[in-house]
């Protein structure tokens, strides 16, 4: 305030002790302001009251049926006709004493497990089994089969005469039986029961009863044989004592049954959460610009991010209701339809739920933050939903892939968004929680919601948003007016975007290409070099054309002062042993974190992978290599993330904020555009980013980048290229061996050496600097 | 207290570029109204939206109290009360919580908040409505809940745009009454309005706006003077037709 004006006792509280409360206040506000909008309660309350039972009901009459039978829980009915050159009465008499001599068998195995056999359970459930070929080919009615004989309690009964028409097979292949026996009857003396023949269908069903059944007749004989050795006298005592014991948490029944219900529970749970949040989050920041208050808020002195925060706050505290409410939704139903029989309790320990509801709070945050980051983008509440409907639909991507069965939490899923989160839950329900990688999940989530916010807060209210076009297609893609000294930074978001399909569409053209013989490699390394090419190179020109920016000054082309070319001669040489050291620590991180079991694995495959990419490598000349893997990538990549990324970044954010973030741009892209396995090229990558960022800077100009990037791919490339002759001399080390400390050492000095020459000298005048105060703007559109 | 120093703004809108704002300047002391007036589209908006540091302008700067609108956006916002036309307000929370909520905002102390929620109460006549939702409000109701919610603060400037649209006589009245009593109280106004007839009333000084450029500054003296015209009707007619005659730039 300057002197001359009046004291204004309002205006002067900024550093008042109230500040503190402020943000609960301020978050106060939005709750109420969600909260008494019927919508969001409807969203809150009604769908766990509707989606729970029809979840429910669905699983009772899809999935359980299959699944029951496989997993030794409670079994539906069998249903089996029988026939045989006898009458029913003389049929039922024999399944009569066949049934005595099992019961005698399972008594006597009862006695000795000291346990009852489970698997005649008298509680059947009411599920039919209809596979067959589901002809009905006569009035066989359900309740004309009788409740059968004493230990076949789930297998219902019902006799055909020999020469019926439709016969016995007719009635088990139509689906009407899942099981026939057929039995004769040819010694009159009655000491042997007969024949028996088990009929069933090839499906896994028909299958399964008919091996149990024969496997049950079978014990008739068994009891007969014991019976007849006693009679004789002779001893039963068995010369061999079978006893089985399980050891370790019954894991497996749970992962084999045919539906892994740890892994849907928090699937379900999730998406939930995310339908409670989603009104919340397009209301308070869509909402508020379409009902005008927009304006107003930014017309008041208040940071954005006080302003975001308190909304996350308000939105969050609508995503943690909606979650309790679908947990205790879910509780009920399992408990009113008996599902947790089906699946094992674990689910009901309390201690799971406290932990279930705790990664439900920490999903919550992270969800709440990237709707707000999305609708904060959008000027309406439309807008708003039209984002929202593919970011829901992208989610369920992670979804799925944590529902797969060999998925762990380890690795790059650790710290994959979503993905890390519910295959924790997963491991909680299973309770197999693994220390490390839990962490790191929880961590990384946090991380990530962090920066949703901070994005948020950037977006939210700024002036493009605020102030806006028509959303047309055509301002989308309207040429600028005015010339460009810098490609505008939405251009530039939009080139990186296209390059991640691109990226993608190249790896899978080249991966079709026949890569057999050295002319055929050839080419595709060459090919490879023209994706390079057109995607970093042409379609950058290309959209710098179109926003009349000069190429020289919009990727930096003009020509460097001679030091920084000599330090990009110094770095380009002597980067490689520290990258490869770095490397080595990589791994012993990982392993730390994930354990040294993990870590061999990771590196059996990383060698197997490279060994494999540096034998094809070598088929090929080193001409092709020097282009494919030195020259093209790095004056492709220099273009993009040093020309044009970096420069657009520059004109509106501090240096070191520019720099950064090319870098980790650049750094992901060497990981997405290997495998995941190339997760250890993320942090050497992104810190030669940070370099080649630096140069670019300090020199205003791409050509050093791309002596230092092309020396640097070139010498890596060209290391493992020559390596058997190398090898040969003793001063190299072997294929296994870590680089000499010696040369870690030298390369250590002469990249320091060229950090300080790029350090003190001047830096080019002509890059674009930031402007005083950085907005995100698009302000050249009304 | 507000001094407006070579204010410039360029829209692009497809092809067709927009001067919002050319070059403009001027100043607004304490106990005077500024009446920024002009036909549609003649830029005021925008005008409004950088002396409040909402819009970058692409050159000059405003002054507030001594602040500039792009070096200390957020001295500046603590020192101006802003409303306009489109200001909406929360549909779920009453009037009282809405001004709860910007006194907050302002850094005010609860019980400053119901001083002064009380004073202006009175004063616009809020009382019948304060605890209603203001999803329920009368436009005429919203409207002087939105001046309330400008003034919760006590600033020392303020910046009116179209505070009477969409108002019949007698709310425009109650807005123009208060304008009176702000002036008196020694603060800086700046208005934007089409009611010219109650402009010429409440406002000293005025500058009239078209294509983006201030073409005309000056009391209604100084207007009549260099116009020849009586009255601000007249001038504003004059302005446009003439403008037709002999576009002020079009690039």
């Amino acid at each position: 305030m300057s002197h001359n004006d009046p004291p204004n006792p309002y205006a002067q509280s900024k550093k008042s002790p109230r500040t503190r409360f402020r943000l609960t206040r301020l978050a106060q506000k939005e709750l109420k302001e969600t909260l008494r909008d019927r919508r969001t309660i409807v969203t809150l309350v009604l769908m766990p009251l509707l989606v729970y039972p029809t979840l429910s009901l669905i699983f009772k009459t899809f999935l359980l049926s299959n699944a029951a039978l496989f997993s030794g829980g409670e079994a539906p009915e069998i249903r089996v006709v029988y026939s045989g050159n006898v009458s029913r009465a003389e049929a039922d008499f024999v399944f009569l004493q066949i049934g005595e001599r099992i019961k005698f068998m399972d008594d006597k195995a009862a006695k000795k497990e000291g346990a009852l056999l489970q698997l005649d359970d008298p509680n059947g459930t009411e599920n039919s089994q209809s596979m067959g070929s589901g002809l009905r080919i006569s009035g066989l009615q359900p309740e004309e089969f009788s409740e059968g004989f004493p230990p076949w309690y789930r297998m219902k009964w019902q006799f055909i005469s020999e020469d019926a028409d439709p016969s016995l097979i007719d009635y088990v292949e139509a689906g009407e039986a899942d099981l026939g026996i057929i039995f004769e009857l040819n010694d009159p003396t009655r000491k042997r029961l007969g024949d028996f023949t088990v009929v069933s269908r090839q499906d896994a069903f028909s299958l399964a009863t008919a091996d149990h059944l024969a496997e049950q007749l079978e014990k008739a004989n068994l009891a007969y044989r014991e019976v007849r050795l006693r009679m004789a006298g002779i001893s039963t005592e068995p010369v061999v004592d079978v006893d089985r014991q399980l050891i370790g948490p019954a894991v497996e029944q749970t992962s084999s049954s045919a539906f892994p219900l740890a892994s849907l529970v928090p699937l379900i749970l999730v998406l939930m959460t995310i339908t409670g949040a989603v009104y919340p989050a397009i209301d308070l920041t869509a909402g508020e610009r379409e009902r005008g208050t927009l304006e107003t808020l930014m017309a008041a002195p208040i940071p954005r991010v006080g302003i975001l925060v308190a909304k996350f706050i308000a939105v969050l505290t609508v995503a943690i209701f909606t979650a309790l409410l679908n947990l205790i939704g879910m509780f009920v139903t399992i408990w009113v339809f008996q599902l947790d029989q089906q699946f094992g309790g674990g689910i009901f320990d309390f201690r799971v739920m406290v932990q279930i509801f705790l990664l439900l709070i920490l999903f919550g945050a992270f969800f709440s933050a990237l709707l707000l980051a999305v609708t904060s983008f959008a000027k309406s509440f439309k807008e708003a939903q039209v984002y929202l409907i593919p970011i829901i639909i992208l989610s369920l991507g992670p979804g799925l892939m944590a529902m797969a069965p060999g998925m762990s939490l380890d690795g790059v899923n650790a710290v994959v968004p979503m993905v890390n989160i519910l295959l924790l839950a997963r491991d909680v329900i299973n309770n197999e929680v693994i220390l490390v990688p839990s962490f790191v999940a929880v961590i990384s989530t946090l991380l990530y919601t962090y920066f949703a916010i901070c994005l948020a807060a950037r977006i939210f209210g700024s002036d493009s948003i605020l102030y806006s076009g028509d959303g047309s297609l055509a301002e989308m893609f309207q040429r600028p007016m005015r010339a460009n000294v810098v490609v505008p930074l939405m251009a530039t978001l939009f080139c990186l975007v296209m390059l991640f399909p691109l990226n993608f569409l190249s790896i899978g053209f080249l991966g079709r290409m026949p890569a057999e013989t050295t002319a055929e490699l050839s080419l595709r390394y060459l090919m490879m070099g023209v994706f390079t090419f057109l995607a970093f190179m042409v379609l950058p020109a290309l959209v710098a054309r179109h926003q009349h920016t000069p190429l020289m000054s919009g990727f930096g082309l003009r020509r460097p002062r001679v030091v920084f070319l000599l330090a990009a001669v110094l770095l380009g040489i002597s980067l490689w042993p520290l990258v490869m050291t770095m490397t080595e620590g990589w791994h012993v991180v990982y392993g730390f974190l994930f354990g040294s079991e993990k870590q061999d694995q990771w590196h059996a495959k990383l060698i197997e992978t490279t060994s494999e990419q540096v034998a094809r490598i070598r088929m090929v000349s080193p001409l092709v290599i020097v282009f494919a893997f030195s020259v093209i990538p790095a004056f492709c990549e220099e273009w993009f993330f040093r020309g044009m990324l970096l420069r657009s970044l520059l004109k509106w954010n501090s240096v070191w904020k520019s720099i950064l973030i090319s870098a980790m741009v650049f750094g992901s892209f060497h990981v997405l555009s290997n495998s995941v396995i190339a997760l250890d090229r993320l942090l050497p990558s992104t810190l030669i980013g940070v370099m080649l960022g630096y140069l670019a800077y300090k020199s205003d100009s791409i050509w050093p980048g791309v002596i230092l990037h092309s020396l640097n791919n070139g010498i890596v490339v060209f290391l493992a290229y020559y390596q058997p002759t190398l090898s040969s001399y003793a001063w190299f080390p072997g294929e296994e061996e870590s680089i000499p400390r010696l040369w870690v050492v030298a390369g250590f000095v002469v990249a320091a050496t060229g950090i300080i020459l790029v350090r003190y000298s001047m830096r080019a005048s002509a890059l674009p600097e930031n402007s005083s105060n950085a907005t995100l703007t698009n302000g050249d559109v009304l | 207290m507000i001094s407006i120093h070579n204010l410039s703004k360029t829209f692009y809108a497809g092809r067709r570029e927009i001067r919002a704002a050319d070059d403009v300047s001027f100043e607004v002391a304490p106990g005077e109204v500024f009446g920024l007036l002009g036909p549609n589209g003649a830029g005021k908006t925008t005008m409004m939206r950088m002396i409040l540091g909402l819009l970058k302008p692409d050159q000059g700067y405003a002054e507030i109290a001594g602040h500039r609108s792009d070096r200390q956006p957020d001295e500046v916002k603590r020192q101006v009360g802003f409303v306009s036309a489109a200001a909406g307000v929360y549909q779920w929370l009453t009037g009282r919580e809405m001004l709860g909520f910007f006194g907050e905002i302002y850094g005010l102390s609860e019980s400053d908040v119901d001083l002064r929620v009380k004073e202006l109460s009175s004063i616009l006549d809020l009382a019948d409505f304060i605890d209603q939702g203001c999803a329920t409000l009368s436009t005429g109701q919203k409207q002087r809940l939105s001046l309330a919610r400008a003034l919760i603060h006590d600033p020392p400037v303020m910046i009116l745009d179209e505070p009477t649209l969409g108002l019949d006589v007698i709310g425009s009245q109650v807005i123009f009454n208060y304008i009176d009593i702000l002036r008196e109280r020694e603060k800086s106004i700046i208005l934007c309005t089409h009611r010219l007839e109650q402009a010429q009333r409440v406002c000293n000084r005025f500058g009239l706006m078209h294509r983006g450029r201030k073409v005309l500054t000056g009391s209604l003296e100084d207007l009549q003077k260099q116009t020849g015209r009586s009255d601000l009707v007249e001038m504003f007619i004059d302005l446009i037709e003439n403008s037709n005659v002999a576009p002020v730039q079009q690039v």
